[in-house]
């Protein structure tokens, strides 16, 4: 189906194809006629300049009889004046008969006649001159001028009457362009016309169609438009509300993450608190470390001494077997000298008083003797309960020990989880920062969104306006083009 | 050293240097008793020092091929060879598990096994005392605050002269107060 544009230019271009034509066509009419024209008048020119060649002889014929018969030189005048304006004359009819080749033959002939009079002319001047006005009178007498001035006639009337004809003709060709032009010009009009009014009529039916029924989808899109404006308005609006209530929300968790952002730097501080409690603690732990070290060399070397002095114990037994082996064998000497003393009688009293003191002796140094062994198994009993509570305690030491290794290494992970949570609380902290930052951009661009959205609203409004102004405007047009109410 | 050790020892010295500073025993002192305890099957006896010759630790006796009653083998003392007897089977407590001590007799060259020594003490008369119970006769002495029955060796050495003793009559002998009921003086 033609667009209303295509018909359009369509129409146009026939128009301006016809215009175009009908110029050619009177262009070239004019041109004819002005060609025409133009030849007319050179044969007028034509025509004239052959009156002038023979009215210029008649002159000079004329001139020369008057001198002939009164020998005025005064008569001469015109004579002398077609000499001077003869040649001119015929340099300029010349080109005008150029392009006619009988009229060139004619014109030749006429040259040469105009010379012979010329020439004949001023002999009989001369002859007048020198020989009087009778030898002039008697050349005249033979008519010789005369025939001559006569043939010329004739051949110049042929002439004018060849120029006559084509005037004639050219007169003819003129009317016959002009018939032409007209015709042209009178055709040409009737269908320009026609084309115009076809093209009117055709874009008058495509403009009630074409642009009716645009026009009618124009308005139902006008009011599809309006129905989808105020719907993106109401969009809008709640859009707007629902934004204020999410910007508020925002505001509460920006105050949220500051308050966490807060927290956690004073987290930080805390765990830089702890980490550097943990690292003079670890001071301390190394200082306990070593304590209990020396303590542990201390208790091996008091288990050393106490072996040592379990073993010196047991020599001193050794030793107080000794003493008691030989306190028993100085009481058996004893019971025995007593024996003697008894067997002896009154002689061995003195010396069974003796005996008996040495015997006395012998049960005290038995009865120390086992003193000093039951003491002595007492201190071999302590030691050896000393060397088990020490070895006990060096166990326990070593127990304490490992412990408190472990506990220094529970300890050092504390330490180093305190750091871990240190960087972690700084990680928190930052990241909470910018989450608030982010917060915060989140809610400019939710206020933007919102202050966007009562734009839209707003634009909404005016799309409504402009839709129901272009359903208006749609209503006029379809008035316009339709002529009837819609 | 302690207080009491100390107390112990200034005795002891006190004792000593009195032994030298007192004058000889009176004629009172010439009834005391010299007794010797010993501990046979863990009870505690005494011996008369008078009965005796001499004592000296046990040495291993050299076995002697004969079946008397209480015969353990016989022993040397100072060059001499005794018979050596078994004390506690000798006054009828069967025979003893390990024997220490030997005692040598005055009345006879024999040697008595028994397995503890005591100690000696010499007694007062007042020390010496009838025996009295439910046993039978003898007599016991004093020893440091404790009563210990006195052997009478007399009646031991007459029992293995006179071959008194045999298997049969020796196991069925009771204690020592058997022997004991023989003693006296």
């Amino acid at each position: 189906m033609w667009t209303f544009g295509r018909k359009l230019a369509v129409g146009f271009a026939l128009s301006f194809a016809l215009l175009m034509l009908i110029g050619v066509l009177a262009y070239r009419g004019v041109d004819v006629l002005a060609q025409n024209s133009y030849q007319v008048t050179r044969t007028h020119a034509a025509v004239t300049h052959i009156g002038g060649l023979l009215s210029l002889m008649k002159d000079a014929e004329t001139s020369q009889r008057g001198y002939l018969l009164t020998g005025e030189e005064g008569y001469l005048e015109p004579y002398r004046g077609a000499l001077t304006s003869l040649p001119k004359l015929i340099s300029e009819l010349k080109p005008l008969l150029r392009d006619n080749p009988a009229q060139q033959a004619r014109f030749e002939q006429a040259s040469a006649m105009i010379d012979g009079l010329m020439a004949m002319h001023k002999e009989r001047i001369e002859t007048r001159r020198g020989e009087g006005q009778e030898a002039a009178i008697r050349n005249v007498k033979l008519g010789e001028g005369k025939r001559r001035m006569d043939e010329l006639r004739a051949v110049i009337t042929q002439m004018e009457d060849e120029e006559t004809d084509l005037l004639r003709e050219r007169a003819r060709e003129v009317e016959s362009t002009a018939n032409g032009v007209r015709q042209t010009i009178v055709w040409g009009t009737a269908a320009g016309a026609l084309l115009v009014l076809a093209a009117a009529l055709t874009l008058s039916r495509a403009l009630t169609g074409q642009v009716g029924t645009a026009v009618k989808h124009v308005q139902r899109s006008s009011a599809e438009l309006q129905a989808a404006a105020n719907q993106q308005a109401a969009g809008a609006r709640e859009t707007a509300t629902s934004m204020t209530e999410i910007s508020t929300t925002i505001s509460e968790l920006l105050a949220t993450s500051r308050q966490i952002a807060d927290s956690a730097q004073r987290v930080v501080g805390i765990a830089e608190q702890t980490a550097s409690f943990a690292r003079g603690g670890d001071g301390t732990l190394q200082a306990a470390r070593e304590t209990i070290a020396a303590m542990r060399r201390q208790i091996d070397l008091v288990v050393d001494h106490m072996l040592d002095l379990g073993r010196k114990s047991q020599q001193i037994g050794v030793v107080l077997d000794l003493v008691g082996e030989l306190a028993e064998q100085t009481n058996i000497l004893a019971i025995n000298a007593t024996i003697e003393a008894t067997v002896a009688g009154d002689a061995g009293r003195r010396f069974s008083v003796v005996a008996d003191e040495i015997r006395k002796l012998a049960d005290r140094m038995t009865a120390s003797t086992k003193d000093i062994r039951v003491q002595i198994d007492d201190v071999r009993g302590a030691v050896n309960t000393t060397v088990m509570a020490t070895e006990t305690g060096s166990k326990a030491v070593d127990a304490g020990a490992r412990q408190f290794d472990e506990v220094a290494a529970t300890f050092g992970r504390i330490a180093g989880l305190v750091v871990t949570t240190m960087d972690a609380a700084r990680e928190i902290e930052l990241s909470t920062k910018q989450q608030a930052t982010a917060v915060e951009q989140l809610n400019v661009a939710l206020s933007n969104t919102a202050q966007a959205s009562r734009e839209t609203e707003a634009s909404s409004g005016q799309t409504s306006q402009t839709a129901t102004e272009l359903a208006e405007m749609s209503r006029d047009l379809l008035r316009l083009v339709q002529a009837q109410p819609t | 050293m302690t207080e009491a050790t100390r107390a112990r020892l200034r005795d002891w010295r006190e004792a000593f240097d009195r032994s030298f500073a007192e004058p000889l025993r009176r004629r009172e002192d010439e009834a005391a008793l010299d007794v010797l305890g010993i501990r046979i099957a863990g009870d505690p006896f005494a011996l008369n020092l008078a009965d005796l010759a001499g004592l000296t630790p046990a040495m291993p006796p050299a076995p002697y091929p004969a079946t008397a009653p209480g015969l353990l083998g016989l022993a040397g003392h100072q060059g001499q060879v005794l018979p050596l007897y078994d004390l506690q089977a000798l006054i009828g407590r069967g025979p003893a598990t390990a024997p220490r001590w030997w005692a040598i007799t005055r009345a006879a060259p024999l040697a008595l096994a028994f397995e503890g020594f005591d100690g000696q003490w010499r007694l007062s008369p007042g020390d010496r005392l009838q025996q009295s119970d439910a046993t039978g006769t003898g007599w016991a002495v004093r020893c440091g605050g404790a009563l210990r029955p006195l052997i009478e060796l007399e009646g031991v050495i007459a029992a293995i002269a006179g071959g008194q003793l045999d298997s049969a009559a020796f196991a069925d002998r009771d204690t020592s107060t058997t022997t004991a009921g023989r003693a006296g003086r």
